[in-house]
């Protein structure tokens, strides 16, 4: 009967003051909006961040160039005159540096392939190690990839994306077809996985891949510009990456070294959202804050038009905690429902955003929490000092309408 | 049995002192209807302020069925007035967004074992004072008289012993005031202690007791006849 009581006259309290109840929501309502749209697009960036990563498939290698990504790389003398390392530096590198694991050499060159009477030109061709597939997480549509034993006995052979599969043969089995680069017969003994546009544009199917050996008759690279390394533990990623740039830096004089995690690529790409994140809660910070300071003034200034109210409420029998505790009800339900408000804003803003910004947003369960919480919170925080005001009015001056003796 | 002992309230507004209360002695036995009265003022207010707990007297004692209430604390005082006392106030005082009977109901709020069925309770007290039939009606929908009895019937709700009323006709025309005061009388002659601050000399005729005060000081106690409406005793010590 207490409670019930006490939500009405509080809610009948609201309505009648509907203008005032609006103001004391509107900070909050923001806080709490914006506050739902930081959880959401930064679950959303965050997820993005993990798919990518995921999808790079590496999360304990770092990759070293000698020209800045973007720029040739493939391992080939050409019209950058890139510095080359050499196969022995590169290969001798787990000696060196303790705590490495493995190096992967990438040599990429761009190369017509023909298959049949069709050509397709300026297609990406890889030689690859043993560990290519296991470490760059790659899955195969059909058939196998390179074994032991085909990278020792030479064999002529390749692993195409399904963008070649199709187009050179639509229908068929490619598994056993022969394709040719660089006027050398290459028989296809799997197909890859669909990967969609890779991180730098390109389309990530149509691609040939060849073992380290045959890429090296095919293309006779002189040296290496690209080099993928794999740490024992991820923990010491950047360390090992720093030394390895020093190592070769110090090797070759004059030369500058770039180095790439791909943890830190997938994250940097994400910068728009992370500085948007960081604006975006300190405006949700500010709006909360400045929303509570104006309930608190406003309620200060609604218990100075009660005051013949509370005197009667303690002739009655109120004790102060009796009316400090309706103003907290008071406060804590203006703030509920600015929170309730701002957590609907909220979800249209982050749509808008999302929309705009081309950012992804997840919604869960965390945002309306959080927003109702950070509400409640301030309604409370910031109805103490009201409350106690009120609580600590005077029952005689009170009923005669005044504050103060 | 309520008694005050040298009582004593002194306001001070800046440089200027304001005796409102001076050697206050009084007993004022149960069942008593008594009437205080005196020009603006004299202290009658702070008096029944201090007789109903929402004031503590400067110096002196005030002691309510032997028990001393310098020794209560803010709660206790808030108890004995939501209990003790039930309070009618001139100008009325009702919530005028709650209709009749949620009004009545106020005390309740506020009490350590309300009754089970406080509607019920609520709806009984309104029919006693002729208002069973205007509970959902807002303050503003009744006449003064009938907001009066509304209020009357919120200070009964919580059964107290004793009825404090500052001028509880003040703000009615005649016929009403005396509707009102023959509600408190007939409340007196059920059992209950009424104590009325009045300035209208008609009224405090008709009761058994009539307390003067002027500057703050008990300067006559009279009986003006009609003693038999109450039970009660009052002296001035």
């Amino acid at each position: 009967m207490k409670k019930s009581l006490l939500f009405r006259s509080t809610l009948k309290h609201l309505g009648a003051n509907s203008l005032t109840t609006l103001f004391m929501c509107v900070g909050i309502m923001i806080g709490v909006a914006v506050l739902v749209a930081v959880i959401a697009l930064g679950r959303g960036t965050e997820a993005r961040i993990l798919d990518r990563i995921d999808r790079v498939g590496v999360t304990d290698s770092f990759t070293i160039r000698t020209v800045p990504w973007g720029l040739g790389g493939g391992g080939l003398r050409d019209d950058h005159g890139e510095l080359l390392l050499s196969f022995d530096e590169v290969n001798s590198l787990p000696d060196q540096i303790p705590g490495i694991a493995t190096v992967l050499p990438t040599l990429n060159a761009r190369s017509p392939v023909l298959a049949g009477s069709e050509t397709l030109d300026d297609i990406a061709v890889q030689g690859v190690a043993l560990n290519f597939q296991q470490v760059r997480n790659l899955n195969l549509y059909s058939g196998a990839f390179f074994s032991e034993a085909d990278i020792q006995s030479g064999s002529h052979i390749a692993v195409i994306g399904p963008a070649l599969a199709n187009y050179f043969f639509p229908g068929e089995n490619p598994l056993g077809k022969l394709i040719q680069v660089e006027g050398l017969q290459l028989e296809v003994i799997g197909v890859l996985d669909t990967r969609g546009i890779s991180n730098s544009g390109r389309n990530a199917d149509q691609i040939v891949l060849v073992p380290h050996d045959v890429f090296v008759e095919l293309f006779q690279p002189l040296g290496l510009s690209t080099v993928t390394v794999t740490v024992e533990d991820p923990a010491n990623l950047e360390k090992l990456a720093a030394q390895t740039q020093s190592y070769f830096e110090e090797l070759y004089p004059g030369h500058q070294i770039f180095v790439r995690y791909p943890m830190a690529t997938a994250r940097a790409r994400d910068e728009v959202a992370n500085t948007l994140s960081f604006y975006l809660k300190i405006i949700a910070g500010s709006s909360l804050l400045i929303g509570g300071t104006v309930m608190m003034n406003l309620t200060n200034l609604s218990i100075s038009g009660r005051i013949r109210e509370i005197g009667l409420r303690k002739a009655l029998g109120a004790r102060n905690k009796d009316i400090s505790g309706q103003v907290l009800v008071e406060t804590a339900m203006v703030s509920m429902i600015a929170g309730i408000a701002g957590i609907l804003l909220g979800y249209l803003l982050t749509n808008e955003l999302a929309v705009r910004l081309d950012l992804r947003s997840i919604f869960s369960w965390h945002a309306p929490v959080a927003g109702l919480f950070f509400a409640l919170l301030i309604g409370l925080v910031f109805g103490v000092r009201p409350a106690k005001r009120a609580a600590k009015l005077d029952p005689v001056l009170a009923l005669r309408g005044s504050q103060q003796k | 049995m309520l008694y005050l002992n040298q009582v004593e309230k002194v306001y001070s507004n800046g440089s200027n002192r304001i005796e409102a209360l001076q050697e206050i002695s009084l007993k004022i036995s149960p069942h008593t209807f008594l009437a205080i009265q005196g020009k603006s003022g004299s202290g009658k207010t702070t008096l029944l302020n201090i007789l109903g707990c929402l004031d503590r007297p400067g110096s002196g004692a005030y002691q309510i069925d032997g028990e001393d209430t310098s020794l209560k604390s803010d709660n206790g005082l808030a108890a004995l007035r939501n209990k003790k006392f039930g309070f009618v106030f001139q100008s009325f005082n009702l919530m005028p967004r709650f209709n009749a009977l949620e009004n009545v109901i106020i005390p309740f709020l506020y009490s350590s074992n309300p009754p089970g069925r406080p509607k019920e309770a609520a709806q009984q007290m309104l029919e006693k004072v002729g208002l069973g039939d205007r509970t959902k009606h807002l303050p503003g929908e009744l006449s003064g008289g009938q907001q009066q009895r509304v209020a009357i019937a919120r200070a009964l709700v919580n059964n107290p012993d004793v009825i404090l009323a500052d001028e509880p006709t003040g703000a009615l025309d005649n016929q009403t005031s005396q509707e009102i005061l023959d509600i408190l009388a007939e409340l007196n002659s059920e059992g209950k202690t009424v104590i009325i601050v009045t300035h209208e000399k008609d009224i405090a005729k008709q009761c058994p007791y009539v307390l003067t005060l002027s500057d703050g000081r008990a300067i006559d106690l009279k009986q003006p006849g009609n003693g038999n409406l109450s039970n009660g005793e009052v002296a001035v010590l």
